[in-house]
């Protein structure tokens, strides 16, 4: 979903487009390989996922390098401030860790991840809440191309939601997208709602339909630094998904920034690319006849 | 205050008796329209003495009783000689007379010139007049103050395009932009191409970049002071310009001759009258509009009156319509639509009162407004998060008193004092709509006071000239408001939060003070050649908050307050000024230094989006810049421009004690602004007393930037990691503009005359870098260079007057 200011400016400045110019060109930078860390836990008792990788070049043919060898734990505070550790039993596969057990976990408790890399590099994910369940009420499509989805804001808390709609056809998936949103303008709405887009197209995808027989709704209760994770990963997104050439935009654009989120190095106390996210979820799936 | 004035006036008195001198007072004015000259000279042959008109018009110069002969000139009129029998003080009123235009040469050969730095104490002072604005070759043909800015020496953005302009290292917030008294807070119209000052309504322009006098204040790295035109009060006139994306109209005249006079002058944009003719554009609208409007009364020898204004607005009406005229029939149609509009609006009243020969006081009442409003119907990505219909407002105001008085103690010393005080409103963001799913959101309105009482002595001693000046600024945060606190342990979020107070209406929340130093020396080593010296440390109370490459009219102002201080700048600066001996060429070099404290960075990542805890993305930042400015005039003769050279270095670093938030590990990086190589040269030529040429090049070094350095994959997408912020630059950029103006011959006995300019933009069609991005298409990584201009662009002008 094009940020209402972006949409001003392009549609503003569209006149310019014709004395402005964009070519391709190569870039010659140096790369150094960094660790990324992405995972998150939910309500729901499933088993927990944690992907570790590196970075590559830029040219370079594959898009990752996982890491294999990183020994992964999970721990839980619970609301008395005691500290468990919940597993460090992960089964590895293309750097995916993946716990051997499904992990049930509670409302109100902590919940954070430690990796120690082989060289003792020791990553720590930030302590996050698992809040209330904000449950989705209703949801539907306007426009076509566009999933609306109702809920009631609890108004004693500052809520920042993640929400994701995925397409499915014949059980596969065609199509993923995520948007969030904070409370600000509809804190304490008993019929609040928020929107995200069907389908996420390029700008020249336009004529391409997508086929799917099912959509699945994730709405996410979560806390604020993963928000501001997910917020900078939806402008890398959109940055990525737009239109090529003569793009007033870039006028006004914010610096990239790399996607930090809640986890620190603790041997040399920076924040590290990723993030662990606790996810206090609700979900709808509802099947659609095209 | 009336005692005070009653002690000026009797120190003036006793003055006068005991040196047996004799004041003589008055002001310089356009004898075609009665328009006072700013920093017209008058000059005794005799003595050697003289003084300069102030930026009222105003000039007192004190001499020996006797016979003087009195040279009074200004540049671009015929200098008038008049001679003088001094018995008793006197007051003169002096009208110049333009050099005309149908004199056989092309050239000036007044000895006035405001481009020669000798005789200015202050150090990094450029003035500008209109004319010289409109010699320049223009985007559009459109004459603008900005880009005029932007050729002298010291004076950089960060590209083409952008709104304002930075001054030896500073923000764009850091200028104090003032017209007709009045602080303008948005100095752009179409998000940054042109700038909101109609040439036509311009007297005068003077940007101070170092040893900033005492009477200013509130803005850290310069001040622009643009003084609007007072308006004939001699006969009606009337001039402007069809271009053929604008146009413009002034109308000037007495209401009462010699007494009343008013100018209007309005200007309009038309692209958008295309916009029908066009598929994608049909339906919207995109323009702007600004008035100017002065009346100026001569009440009497001691009194006049000023009322003055500014409107201009920039208006989008956009419609975005998703329906597929395939599809029409079966897709629905969202009529997604939005307005937004921004609107710089002003009000000056200004009372000048002549106490005496030797007591000048203005006394000015400012009203400033800068607002902007979004509204929308069906527009997914607005605030809520949801297609909606809301409207969105926000607004900086300042209320200002200005009492300013000038008591010229001889033609050697001058005293200027004063107080300013501003009354500051911020409101961030009221936002109202019709669906029910939209709280109303009112971050309410922030209140600052700012007091400055000031004096500034001004004394010259032979070859020796200073002007010290000490300014006292205060700075109060005014409730209501409510302030969170944070825990102190870790970074401030709004997960960090520990407890909040609302301080109740007009309750200080936090104050701010200190001195402000302002010192400027002149030694002047002969009459052509000059060394100078300067210092000031300004305070600055409010922040403009922005983390886009340039800045958007919706960016947030943010006063000083409990979490963010204010920013302290001090700057160190030294020049050498000279004039060759037949006056026709002026070079100066100057050096400064400057630090910057308390700045204000966004944290990686920022969101300032609707954010009332807008102190948890920021950070706090401390910086220095220096620089080498080197400059050339001709100002006389067929061939007149100037030639500059900048060499500069900007950077900061952010002091969080939390180094894991620090930018760049907490190490110095470059602004987005630093260009250490800029180089400018304009030129005029006059053909022929019809035909003459202008020209306009600029090489700078490229901005700094942040690369994609690598990537990885997250839920089959591609994402890159990025470089520290800043750590490469773009290539850098050039162009030449160029233009042509043709005069015909004025008929006899006609009162209108025209003129045509016509030329081109980026004349060699250089594609200079303004940003590079890569994104991910089909799978495959590109990068992307993308330029604001990459094309020639022509234009044509018609000015005109009657």
């Amino acid at each position: 979903m094009k940020s209402i200011y972006i949409k001003i400016i392009t549609g503003s400045l569209l006149i310019f487009c014709i004395i402005s110019c964009t070519k391709e060109i190569s870039l010659d930078v140096t790369h150094e390989p960094q660790t990324i860390i992405f995972g998150s836990i939910s309500n729901e008792t499933v088993p927990v996922s944690i992907r570790i990788q590196q970075s590559v070049p830029l040219q370079d043919s594959s898009s990752s390098k996982p890491v294999n060898d990183a020994s992964v734990s999970l721990y839980a505070k619970d609301t008395s401030g005691n500290t468990n550790l919940i597993t460090n039993d992960f089964a590895i596969n293309q750097g995916i860790y993946t716990s051997t057990q499904s992990i049930s976990t509670i409302i109100g408790y902590s919940y954070w991840i430690e990796v120690r890399l082989t060289d003792g590099t020791l990553f720590k994910s930030k302590e996050e809440l698992l809040k209330p369940v904000v449950l989705i009420k209703n949801t539907g499509i306007k426009n076509g191309d566009v999933l609306e989805i109702e809920f009631s804001d609890p108004g004693d808390d500052t809520n920042f939601y993640k929400f994701t709609v995925e397409l499915f056809n014949e059980g596969q998936l065609v199509s993923s997208n995520t948007s969030q949103s904070n409370d600000v303008v509809f804190n304490g709405k008993e019929s609040a709602s928020v929107e995200v887009d069907l389908f996420r197209l390029q700008d020249d995808d336009e004529d391409i339909t997508v086929l799917y027989d099912e959509i699945k709704v994730t709405f996410c209760n979560i806390n604020f630094s993963s928000y501001q994770f997910y917020l900078n990963q939806s402008l890398q997104l959109e940055a990525n998904d737009s239109e090529s050439s003569g793009d007033p935009s870039q006028l006004f654009a914010t610096p990239p920034v790399n996607l930090l989120g809640n986890i620190t190095n603790s041997s040399s106390n920076t924040v590290v690319l990723g993030n662990f996210t606790v996810n206090s979820l609700s979900t709808v799936n509802q099947p659609v006849s095209n | 205050m009336k005692h005070l004035f009653l002690i000026f006036t009797f120190f003036s008195a006793s003055y006068t008796l005991l040196a047996q001198s004799y004041s003589i007072s008055g002001s310089i004015k356009d004898s075609t329209t009665g328009e006072t000259l700013l920093g017209a000279t008058i000059y005794d042959k005799q003595s050697g003495k003289g003084a300069v008109t102030n930026e009222y018009g105003f000039f007192s110069l004190t001499l020996r009783e006797g016979e003087h002969t009195l040279i009074i000139s200004y540049l671009g009129y015929e200098d008038i000689i008049q001679n003088i029998d001094l018995t008793e003080s006197k007051k003169i009123n002096i009208e110049l007379k333009p050099v005309s235009n149908n004199l056989d040469e092309v050239i000036i050969t007044t000895n006035t010139n405001n481009k020669s730095q000798t005789g200015n104490i202050i150090a990094g002072s450029i003035n500008l007049k209109p004319q010289d604005i409109k010699k320049l070759p223009a985007l559009l043909g459109e004459p603008d103050v900005t880009r005029a800015m932007l050729t002298q020496a010291g004076v950089s953005s960060v590209g083409e395009g952008t709104s304002g302009f930075n001054v030896r290292g500073g923000n764009i917030d850091q200028n104090l932009i003032l017209l007709d008294e009045a602080p303008i807070y948005n100095s752009s119209h179409v998000w940054g191409f042109f700038s909101i000052f109609n040439s036509d309504a311009i007297k005068d322009m003077k940007l101070y970049k170092g040893g900033i006098p005492a009477r200013y204040g509130g803005r850290a790295s310069s001040v622009l002071d643009i003084r609007q035109r007072e308006g004939s009060n001699k006969q009606f006139k009337g001039e402007g310009g069809l271009g053929l994306l604008f146009s413009r109209l002034t109308l000037e005249g007495p209401i009462k001759k010699d007494k009343l006079s008013y100018l209007v002058s309005g200007r309009r944009s038309y692209f958008d009258l295309a916009f029908p003719l066009i598929k994608s554009l049909k339906g919207n609208k995109v323009y702007f509009y600004d008035l100017n409007a002065k009346l100026s009364w001569d009440i009497n020898e001691k009194n006049k009156l000023f009322a003055s204004g500014y409107f201009g607005a920039d208006v989008m009406k956009l419609k975005f319509d998703d329906t597929d005229e395939d599809q029409q029939n079966t897709q629905q149609n969202t009529n997604e639509s939005i307005n937004f509009s921004w609107k710089n609006s002003t009000a000056t009243i200004r009372w000048n009162h002549i106490f005496s020969e030797r007591l000048f006081m203005n006394l000015s009442g400012v009203f400033s407004r800068y607002n902007y409003s979004l509204s929308s119907e069906n527009s997914s990505g607005g605030p809520a998060g949801s297609a909606s219909n809301f409207t969105w407002k926000s607004a900086v105001e300042n209320w200002i008193l200005k009492p300013d008085f000038t008591f010229f103690q001889n033609t050697e010393t001058k005293i200027r004092f004063g107080v300013n005080s501003t009354l500051y409103r911020f409101t961030p963001a009221k936002i109202t709509g019709n669906d029910t799913s939209i709280n109303t959101v009112n971050f309410g309105t922030e209140k600052g006071l700012e007091i400055a009482p000031y004096v500034s002595y001004e004394k010259k001693l032979n070859k020796f000239s200073a002007n010290i000046g000490l300014r006292y600024s205060w700075f109060g945060n005014l409730g209501p408001k409510k302030v969170s606190f944070y825990d102190a342990q870790v970074p401030q979020t709004v997960s960090s939060i520990t407890g909040s107070r609302s301080y109740k209406s007009n309750e200080v929340i936090k104050n701010y003070h200190g001195f402000e130093p302002r010192l400027a020396l002149k030694y002047d080593l002969n009459n052509r050649k000059a060394i100078k010296l300067g210092y000031n440390r300004m305070f600055q109370y409010i922040h403009l908050i922005s983390n886009s490459y340039s800045t958007l009219p919706f960016d947030i102002w943010k006063p000083a307050g409990y979490h963010i201080k204010p920013l302290e700048v001090n700057q160190i600066s030294a020049g050498y000024a000279y004039d060759t001996p037949n006056r026709k060429y002026n070079f100066s070099v100057e050096g400064y230094y400057k630090t910057f404290k308390n700045l204000v960075e966004y944290k990686n990542g920022a969101d300032l989006f609707l954010n009332e805890n807008l102190e948890t993305q920021l950070l706090t930042a401390k910086g220095y810049s220096y620089g080498l400015e080197l400059s050339g005039y001709k100002t006389k003769g067929k061939l007149t421009g100037n030639a500059n050279y900048t060499y500069s270095v900007t950077k900061r670093k952010t002091t969080s004690s939390f180094n894991s938030e620090n930018i760049n590990s907490g190490n110095y990086y470059p602004s987005n602004y630093d260009r250490p190589h800029i180089f400018n040269i304009t030129s005029n030529y006059a053909l022929s007393k019809k035909w003459s040429v202008g020209a306009f090049f600029t090489y700078q070094t490229g901005r700094p930037t942040t690369y994609a350095t690598g990537k990885f994959e997250v839920g089959g997408n591609q994402f890159f990691t990025y470089s520290d912020r800043n750590a490469f630059r773009l290539k850098p950029t050039h162009r030449l503009d160029i233009s042509f103006t043709y005069t015909p011959k004025k008929k006899a006995n006609r009162r209108w005359s025209g003129n045509w300019v016509f030329g081109v933009y980026n004349v060699y069609s250089h594609k200079n870098p303004f940003s590079v991005y890569s994104s991910v298409r089909n799978n495959q990584l590109k990068t992307f260079q993308y330029s604001v201009i990459g094309a020639p662009v022509p234009f044509i002008t018609y000015n005109f007057k009657f």
